[in-house]
This record gives C-alpha cells, sequence and structure tokens, in this order.
C-alpha cells in the first residue's frame, strides 16, 4: 500500500541525500532560518524563505504534489484565522461586506498584516517541512540526544511521530474501507461516513497507543526508550563541512544583511 | 527454567467478565496448547503471563515466585517469557527490521556487540537475512510476523508464549516456524505456550491441549485424550473436513 504517509516515510527513511548534508547541519539549517524568518518583516524577503526553502525540499526528492499536499495541512488552519485579521486591523475600508444587514468592513492594514502572517507561518512551516520530510527520524533523535535534549523530550517525540504515522495510515486504511462500502457514493452518505471516520479515527488512535505501549511493556521498556539509533552503522559522516552547508549558510547571511539594510 | 503456574485467575474488561477461575500449570520444557473459538478469552489469558494484563483476582507464579507487578519482577518476567502478539502490527515497534529485533536486547541493557549478534542470529534462525535491510511498514503481514518471532528470540526467553504463531504464514513457512518451536523446545528446553485454533498444528507437537470456553478451562489433557471427535465437536472447534484418523502423531 503506498499512501501518502508512507511515501513520505519511505523517503525519509531512504536517507536519499541529494543535498550532502548531515542532519545535524540540517536541524541547525532550519531552526536559524525558522528564527531569522520570524524576524523578517518585509514580503519580499519571507517570500525568498519561503521559496528557497521550498525548492531545497523539491530538490532533495520529494514529489512537488505530495509537498502541496502535505502544504495544504497548515493551510487549512490559517486562512480561516488570518480571515479574521482583514476585518478588525486598521482604519482604511478598502470594500464593505453586507451580511444579513451587518456592515463588515474589510481594511487595508488587515489586508497587508493578514498576507505578511499568512507568507511568514507558511515560510515557517517550509522551513520545518525541510528538516521533517528529509531527516530521518533515528537521526533526528540522535542529533536531539547529542545536544543534551531531556530524555523525556526525545520519548515523546518518537511517539508522536510513531503516532501520527499510524494514525495517517489508519486514516488511509478506514479511506479505502468505507470507499468499498460505497461509503460516499451520495452527499448523505458522505456525510454519514465522515462522521463515522472520525469517531473511528479517534477511538482508534487510544486504541493504538495502548497497543503500542503493550509492545513497549513486553520487550521490557519500563518508561525508557531504546536510542533507535543504536543499530545503526555510523555513516561515513562527511567531517568536511560541505559546500552545501556553506551556500545554505551563506542564504542565511544575506537574508540577515537584508534585514539590516 | 521454571515454570508457569496460574492460580484462581479472574479479570474483566470494563465489567464483563472475560476470564472466570482459571487454574492452569505450564510445566516447563512442555508444549502446551490452548484451543477455543473466537472470543473465548485466548488471547487476553495470554497477555496475563507476561503482566501486560494484571488480573482482578488470582495470582501467577513463575517457579515459586508470585508476580508481585513492580517494575524489578516485571522486568525480569518479561525478560523470561517472550509473547508473540496475534497481530504483528500492534507488535512492531521501530522503523527498521533489525532496529526492531534490537529493541528487546537493548532494554536488556547490552552492549552494541552483544545486540547485533542477538540480531544476526535470529535473522538467521528465522532464515529472514533477506529482510535485513528493509523497513518495517512495508512489510508483507507473515513477514511481520517472522521478524516478531525473530524480536522474540532476540531476548532469550525461557518461555515463548505464542497466540496463534502460524496465521498469515504460507505452508513453507509454517513448516519451519514449526520445526523452529520444536527445535527450541527439544534442543534448548524451553517451555512453549500456543494459543491456537488450529488443530492440526496442535494434534502434530502438542504435549499437552486446553480447550477454553467462554474464559473458562473447558478441558485439559493429553492431545490423545482432548482432541477426539466427540470432544472437538462438543467445542465446535472440529474444522470442516478434517480426517479425524488422520489426527494423532
Ligand atoms: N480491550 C478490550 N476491551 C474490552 N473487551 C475486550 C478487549 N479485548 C478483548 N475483549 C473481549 O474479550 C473477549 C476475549 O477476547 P480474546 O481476544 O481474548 O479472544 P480470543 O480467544 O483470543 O479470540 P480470537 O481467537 O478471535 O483471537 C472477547 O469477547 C473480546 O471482545
Ligand atoms: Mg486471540
Amino acid at each position: 500500500m503506498t499512501t501518502l504517509s508512507r511515501k513520505l516515510r519511505s523517503h525519509t527513511l531512504s536517507q536519499k541525500n541529494n543535498l550532502g548534508l548531515t542532519s545535524n547541519q540540517k536541524i541547525f539549517f532550519s531552526i536559524f532560518t525558522l528564527f531569522i524568518n520570524i524576524s523578517l518583516k518585509e514580503v519580499h524577503s519571507i517570500l525568498l524563505v519561503l521559496l528557497f526553502m521550498t525548492s531545497l525540499t523539491i530538490w532533495s526528492g520529494i514529489r512537488i504534489k505530495n509537498y502541496f499536499k502535505v502544504m495544504l495541512v497548515p493551510l487549512f488552519f490559517l486562512i480561516p484565522s488570518i480571515a479574521i485579521i482583514m476585518f478588525i486591523r486598521g482604519t482604511n475600508i478598502v470594500f464593505t461586506i453586507n451580511l444579513l444587514g451587518i456592515q463588515l468592513h474589510v481594511m487595508r492594514e488587515g489586508i497587508n498584516l493578514g498576507l505578511i502572517l499568512l507568507l511568514r507561518a507558511l515560510a515557517g512551516v517550509s522551513c520545518l517541512y525541510f528538516l521533517i520530510l528529509t531527516t530521518p527520524i533515528e537521526e533526528m533523535i540522535q542529533s536531539f540526544r547529542k545536544i543534551k535534549l531531556p530524555n523525556v523530550v526525545i520519548e515523546i517525540l518518537f511517539l508522536s511521530y510513531k503516532l501520527i504515522f499510524d494514525l495517517a495510515d489508519r486514516a488511509e486504511i478506514l479511506k479505502r474501507s468505507l470507499n468499498s462500502k460505497l461509503g460516499f457514493n451520495s452527499i448523505k452518505n458522505s456525510f454519514k461516513s465522515i462522521s463515522l471516520f472520525t469517531s473511528s479515527l479517534f477511538v482508534n488512535s487510544i486504541d493504538r497507543s495502548i497497543k503500542i505501549n503493550k509492545a513497549l511493556d513486553a520487550r521490557c521498556c519500563n518508561g525508557k526508550m531504546p536510542s533507535p539509533n543504536i543499530l545503526e552503522e555510523k555513516k561515513g559522516i562527511n567531517k568536511k563541512i560541505s559546500i552545501s552547508f556553506l551556500v545554505l549558510i551563506t542564504f542565511d547571511l544575506i537574508l540577515i544583511a537584508l534585514k539590516i539594510i | 527454567m521454571p515454570g508457569l503456574k496460574i492460580r484462581e485467575l479472574s479479570f474483566s474488561y470494563d465489567g464483563t467478565k472475560i476470564l472466570k477461575n482459571i487454574n492452569l500449570d505450564f510445566k516447563e520444557g512442555e508444549k502446551t496448547f490452548i484451543l477455543g473459538g473466537n472470543g473465548e478469552g485466548k488471547t487476553t489469558l495470554l497477555e496475563h503471563l507476561n503482566g501486560l494484563l494484571q488480573p482482578n483476582t488470582g495470582d501467577i507464579y513463575f517457579g515459586d515466585q508470585k508476580i508481585t507487578y513492580d517494575d524489578s519482577c516485571l522486568n525480569k518476567l518479561r525478560q523470561e517469557i517472550g509473547v508473540l502478539f496475534q497481530n504483528p502490527e500492534n507488535q512492531i515497534v521501530a522503523p527498521k527490521v533489525p532496529q526492531d529485533i534490537g529493541v528487546g536486547p537493548c532494554n536488556l541493557g547490552l552492549t552494541q556487540e552483544q545486540v547485533k549478534n542477538r540480531i544476526n542470529n535470529s535473522l538467521k534462525k528465522l532464515d529472514i537475512k533477506e529482510l535485513a535491510e528493509r523497513k518495517t511498514h512495508n512489510l508483507s503481514v507473515g513477514e511481520k510476523k517472522k521478524v516478531c518471532i525473530a524480536g522474540l528470540l532476540a531476548m532469550k526467553p525461557s518461555t515463548l508464549v505464542l497466540d496463534e504463531p502460524l496465521s498469515s504464514l504460507d505452508p513453507k513457512s509454517s513448516r519451519e516456524v514449526i520445526d523452529i518451536i520444536q527445535n527450541l523446545n527439544q534442543e534448548e528446553g524451553k517451555t512453549i505456550i500456543i494459543a491456537t485454533h488450529n488443530i492440526g498444528f496442535a494434534s502434530k507437537i502438542a504435549d499437552k491441549v486446553i480447550i477454553m470456553e467462554e474464559g473458562k478451562v473447558k478441558e485439559s489433557g493429553s492431545p490423545e485424550n482432548i482432541l477426539r471427535k466427540d470432544i472437538l465437536n462438543k467445542y465446535s472447534l472440529k474444522p470442516p473436513g478434517l480426517n479425524m484418523n488422520k489426527i494423532h502423531k
């Protein structure tokens, strides 16, 4: 079965490394860029981050179609919240919507702020997607261990990773099963199916977490996750700082320079 | 290697009694088969054997020691008693095959070298060297099952508790797994406890057979005495088309 979640997971696991970066470098670069991005105020710099990160991710082997699919997820949450800002910020009215006698004014400042927020949020997400979609979880965890992140945090990270993918798989399986029972053949049935889908997904996620807990218990994990990386061959890590890393850092420096000017 | 004793064990899920007053003895070095239809409580019973579930009343003894459900006791128990889950999806926790097999040994605090050795031995034992490079999420169900069995063996338990070990295995793999079980039992003296509704499998290698119904132990004895037409019919366990003349060893 090749669901989207499986495709992405296969990809991060395949360690196809078009960029020649170690995971430490990737973590450093994406977090650093994320912080710069937060402080940026000019639309063109933010756009630059978004475009650069997106093309990096796609260049490192993610299919464009899949990338935009995962980008839809944050958009789904962003658009409604940003739409509200357009009505409540500023004084210059651009146009007015008449909704059942209530006058809703869309403001110039609101539109500007909303756009910047939207772009900045997307650029931030693209930084993190670059990290998530190109780095296997084990490598990330190993790096986190190296920088002495507390164990609890790492374990929660690993478990949530496993649960998210399990959940995505379950969602795909449920959808298939409902499809095979003609669950989406009419609007009425679709509504029924969607309610079934959500409730069983919820129950499933709880059930999965209980079962993962059992599986870990059965192998003597009393609260302590084994380093999932202990068995990995140490891959010949590029000691010399690669050219690509220098290029990426230069990009960050350019951003900072743009900001200062 | 001590045996396992269950005394007056009862267990309910959300107020529904699933296991009722179970008394059982699993002698060391013996292969015990627990037979029973769907939903009669086999899996629930097996999950008690290494402390994944805790009985409402009653006790389990490993050797002379009563299981107390504190960390050190559970740790020792889970090292000694390996449980194969019915559904391999629920047992796999790591993204890659060798990692998954290594999770148990890592938790036992072995060195990297020892862990690697155990992984390789398990892979060899199950003849799944070709899976060594694979990711766990896209294995076939049968392959997952084998990986789970390998993960059990890597912990070197003295007792193996197997929930439907042959389900979703093809005939060749089934034969291999039966051979492995026989080997572990005869050469290493491991105690084997298997839950199944595969009567043919039970008749091939069982030393002792138990029949469960509605959470109670209804019959218990040697395969010659239990795997008889009248008894199997009574519990609706006789598979369609099974030739009863062929069933004994
Ligand atoms: N987590 C749970 N919560 C509530 N009831 C449960 C739970 N797990 C199992 N049961 C119920 O307990 C009973 C025994 O289940 P169990 O899984 O032990 O059966 P089984 O003998 O292993 O069946 P099968 O041959 O189908 O695997 C069933 O009626 C089942 O519905
Ligand atoms: Mg069962």
